[in-house]
């Protein structure tokens, strides 16, 4: 047996190794630096940026930003034609929201409980690859699919529902000419686009229920009606939540939908694109920035009291 | 090889005293055990001595050398980690030769080493597997095999005998052993079983609370534990308050009695009543209620057993009642 | 509820779940090849290849397409840095403030992107800043740092804690730590974390209409033309190569992390 180990030359990497042992927090601080000078520079900064914004206001007569402090824009906010924004704007959050829940449920449920193997694998891609995939490309598709001379129209024509079809775009407030240019669509097309966004939650809620837990129940003698209700619904609740929570913030800041599918109505993403872009009024399309971040601190606030970030 | 010592060694994490001024001496080709609870301070000292923490005050000192300043890599310590740390995404035979890579062994040298150190642990036909492919305690030899692959002074041992179970755990405590003696090299064990501790240690060191309890050969320990939590926690015994050892006929003071060591008899010289048996295959555990206290007598197998509720006296020599030093 | 088979209409009704969410984009691929361009006519009249041909010509396709791989690029690089890092140092030890910079790093994707983009837009504007290739990445890099972080904090999680001490034990310094060990066995949820950055950043919108001033990538290309269409198939033509780019990236981020807790794309 040799007595001595053998080292190899002491090179920089030695040496600075040798500094990082002394001196553990180093190494941490050199990896953490980098990409919380970016984040801190570039990310909060720019919402900085945006908060300083919204206390300027736009001088009416020149069109000019003027770099003074006010609550003016704000005030703006609450003009009759603006709550209408906001207002709108949350009512489709929050229809929006239901409906991924519902179409989630049976998806997320059978995923969790039954799928196994081959069919879990397939059911997680299933859900995976909607999500990753081309946003612009899966509204386009809407497009296609809703338009008066498209696949809906046609379908109900050779199954003679057409009937159905006219009576849903002949509801007030809700109807329209043709699917694609009334709420109606622009629902559908917000349920679709986030609906994975509500199956991935809602299913790590659920895999978190033991199977015993349910048996249990079947056991005490519960029907499966109250089996779902009482057992079932209040264990998937928190994961519900959590995918509300991004179902409702996503709606609440896109305004790509709105323009592509729908009615012109306005909704809060739109107005921000608009008042900074064609309107040149970047203090109040900062403003109505801040709205969806107010109402998700709220949001947020209700969800945490509700367990839901346990699920995330 | 080399002899470790320990000087008033003092690990704070924050306001946490993870070790209090402990000294240690581990003599040279010794097998040194450190038992004790969850968080009694054995892993975070044997981690001192491999370097992976550096003490808040005190000394380490390796072959006569202090090596606080020194890094693990240089220490020519090698350790066997709980959890084992193989590298998934390498072959055994790269995981094997990795610190002969890193200590720039010359590459001729390699294979020879490897092979050795695999045959050592009779993991020669897994070389080509990824850990990944074996069993517990397959890669449990690996880990060994990388350890001393480079012939370390010292080999730490940190509970790695934890996952395995009871049947190959007996069979690699003798293992390591043997393979200890072969090689002299000197050995830190942690764990936190007793009897793992009491068949292979040369020496025990039995810690509590961040200070070692008692530390001696194990028959010494077992025999005459220092203080109560020692002789609770190695092994079962009968802890007796002053009072009790008093009426034992011995003097005022703490005192351990080993169940094995008490006797069932017809009166005298102390009676008492039964309260519960408790058959443990090779005997049956005897709980006894008697003034003051409830004592425990093993009593082994084929022998009469008495009823619940009988009145039974019990019976010892008074060597075997053993009066400790500390409370 | 006590059987371990699937009710009939829970089954029918997760199928036809996974069915909306697959069946629209079918679609696209149709109308690729539809002889009508002026409306979205269904069934198509006639079926047709040349629409891939005229948008192989198309002079006003390649500079975007050219621009959005540009910016994914990079941005991805970037990304792939600042999001190994923030991982390692997360990975490594526990500190004051952890929970606190893994929100930071969170907020950039869980804010909507019009927040994002509009916040951008005021730093722009307040710092006056003109718009630039750099503009566009500085956004996509910033939401892509938490893709890249998500695959490689959870690969870090499933690595045995003891794997980098041994190393130190066995005489490997920082840096040999980090190429033999450290990279290896984290470099395929890299690989697989780079990839959906990539297919996030070469596809977004939202925030890119905020930060790319006058400058067309691929996706505002064909926000564009839904606005206002020119030859709607050749829009189609274009979808069919944005989510070849998007599916393709995300099929090998799967295949490269599965069969582990730290499955890619887990959370987008």
């Amino acid at each position: 047996m040799t007595t001595a180990a053998i080292l190899p030359e002491r090179g920089p990497g030695d040496r600075l190794t040798a500094i990082f042992w002394r001196h553990p927090r180093l190494l941490l601080v050199l990896l953490l630096s980098p990409p919380l000078i970016w984040l801190g520079l570039v990310y909060l900064g720019s919402l900085a940026a945006l908060l300083l914004q919204s206390f300027y206001s736009i001088d009416e007569f020149s069109g000019v930003v003027k770099e003074e402090f006010t609550l003016k824009t704000y005030a703006e906010l609450f003009r009759a034609q603006n709550l209408d924004i906001i207002l709108r704007t949350v009512l489709m959050a929050g229809a929006v929201t239901l409906g991924c829940a519902v179409i989630a449920f049976p998806i997320a449920y059978f995923a969790a409980r039954f799928a196994r193997g081959r069919w879990k694998a397939l059911f997680y891609l299933g859900v995976m690859l909607p999500l990753w995939s081309s946003y612009l490309v899966k509204v386009y598709a809407w497009k296609l699919i809703l338009a008066k001379e498209g696949i809906l129209t046609w379908a109900a024509e050779h199954t003679g529902t057409s009937i159905i079809l006219d009576g849903v775009l002949a509801l007030p407030g809700i109807g329209g000419n043709s699917l694609s240019t009334s709420p109606i669509g622009t629902f559908l097309v917000f349920v679709y686009v986030w609906l994975p966004y509500m199956i991935l939650p809602m299913q790590a809620a659920l895999e978190r229920v033991p199977v015993s837990l349910l048996e249990a129940s079947a056991d005490l003698g519960a029907g499966r009606a109250q089996t779902f209700r009482s057992v079932i619904l209040p264990l998937a609740l928190p994961g519900v939540v959590a995918g509300s929570i991004f179902t409702f913030s996503l709606t609440l800041g896109d305004y790509i939908i709105p323009q592509i599918i729908g009615t012109s109505a306005r909704f809060i993403g739109l107005a921000v694109y608009q008042f900074q872009g064609t309107a040149g009024n970047l203090p109040l399309a900062a403003a109505f920035a801040v709205v969806p971040i107010a109402i998700m601190l709220v949001y947020l606030a209700i969800a945490k009291r509700m367990g839901a970030f346990d699920a995330l | 090889m080399a002899s470790i010592h320990l000087q008033n060694i003092v690990k704070r994490y924050g306001a946490f005293t993870g070790v209090q001024h402990m000294s240690l001496d581990i003599q040279d080709e010794e097998f040194l055990v450190l038992l004790g609870p969850s968080g009694c301070g054995k892993t975070t000292t044997m981690r001192m001595i491999a370097g992976l923490e550096t003490p808040t005050e005190g000394n380490i000192v390796i072959g006569g050398e202090v090596v606080n300043e020194i890094d693990a890599r240089d220490r020519d310590v090698a350790m066997v980690f709980q959890g084992y740390a193989l590298y998934p995404n390498m072959s055994i035979y790269e995981n094997i030769r990795f610190p002969l890579r890193m200590r720039g062994v010359p590459a001729a040298e390699h294979d020879r080493r490897i092979r050795q150190a695999a045959d050592m642990v009779e993991l020669g036909s897994f070389l080509d597997r990824k850990p990944g492919a074996l069993s517990g305690g397959q890669r449990q030899r690996v880990a060994l095999a990388r350890a001393l692959v480079n012939e370390p002074r010292v080999l730490l041992l940190d509970e790695p005998l934890g996952a395995l179970d009871l049947k190959l755990r007996e069979a690699m405590q003798d293992e390591l052993k043997a393979l200890q003696q072969r090689l002299g090299i000197t050995f830190v064990f942690v764990t936190h079983d007793q009897h793992e501790a009491l068949s292979m240690a040369d020496s025990l060191a039995v810690f509590n609370e961040g200070r070692i309890a008692q530390i001696g050969t194990p028959e010494d320990i077992y025999a005459r534990p220092r203080t109560r939590f020692v002789a609770d926690f190695v092994g079962s015994s009968n802890v007796l308050p002053p009072d009790v050892t008093r009426a034992l006929g011995g003097p005022a003071h703490w005192a351990s009695l080993r169940p094995e060591s008490l006797r069932l008899t017809f009166g005298g010289p102390v009676t008492g009543t039964v309260t519960a048996l408790r058959y443990l295959g090779a005997g049956s555990r005897v709980s006894v209620q008697i003034a003051g206290a409830e004592l425990a007598a093993f009593v082994p197998a084929g022998q009469p057993l008495p009823e619940p509720g009988a009145s039974v006296g019990l019976g010892f020599d008074m060597a075997a009642l053993h009066v400790m030093e500390g409370a | 509820m006590h059987s371990d088979r699937a009710p009939l209409g829970l089954k029918l009704a997760a199928a036809a779940g996974l069915l909306f969410l697959h069946l629209p984009i079918l679609l696209i691929f149709l109308y690729a090849f539809t002889t009508e361009e002026k409306s979205y006519q269904f069934p198509p009249p006639g079926l047709t290849l040349k629409w891939f041909a005229v948008a192989w010509h198309r002079a006003d396709i390649w500079p975007p397409l050219w621009l959005s791989l540009q910016v994914a690029t990079i941005a991805t690089a970037l990304a792939l840095i600042l999001g190994t890092l923030v991982s390692a140092a997360m990975a490594q030890s526990r500190f004051f403030g952890r929970e606190q910079i893994s929100l930071l790093i969170l907020l950039p994707i869980a804010l909507p992107g019009v927040i994002t983009g509009m916040a951008l837009r005021s730093a722009f504007s307040v710092m006056e800043i003109p718009y630039s290739v750099w503009t566009i990445i500085l956004g996509h890099a910033t939401f892509c740092i938490v893709i890249v972080y998500n695959n490689a904090v959870a690969r870090f999680r499933r690595l045995s804690g003891g794997i980098l001490e041994a190393s130190a034990d066995l005489g490997a310094n920082s840096f040999q730590t980090f190429r033999h060990v450290l990279l290896p066995n984290l470099g395929s949820a890299l690989l697989a974390g780079g990839m959906l950055a990539f297919a996030l950043s070469f596809d977004e919108v939202i925030v890119t209409t905020f930060t790319a001033g006058q400058q067309s990538t691929l996706p505002i290309w064909m926000l564009q033309e839904l606005v206002r269409p020119r030859q709607r198939p050749v829009t189609n033509v274009v979808a069919i190569v944005v989510f070849a780019a998007t599916v393709l990236p995300i099929l090998i981020a799967y295949y490269l992390t599965r069969g582990g807790a730290d499955t890619a794309g887990a959370g987008k």
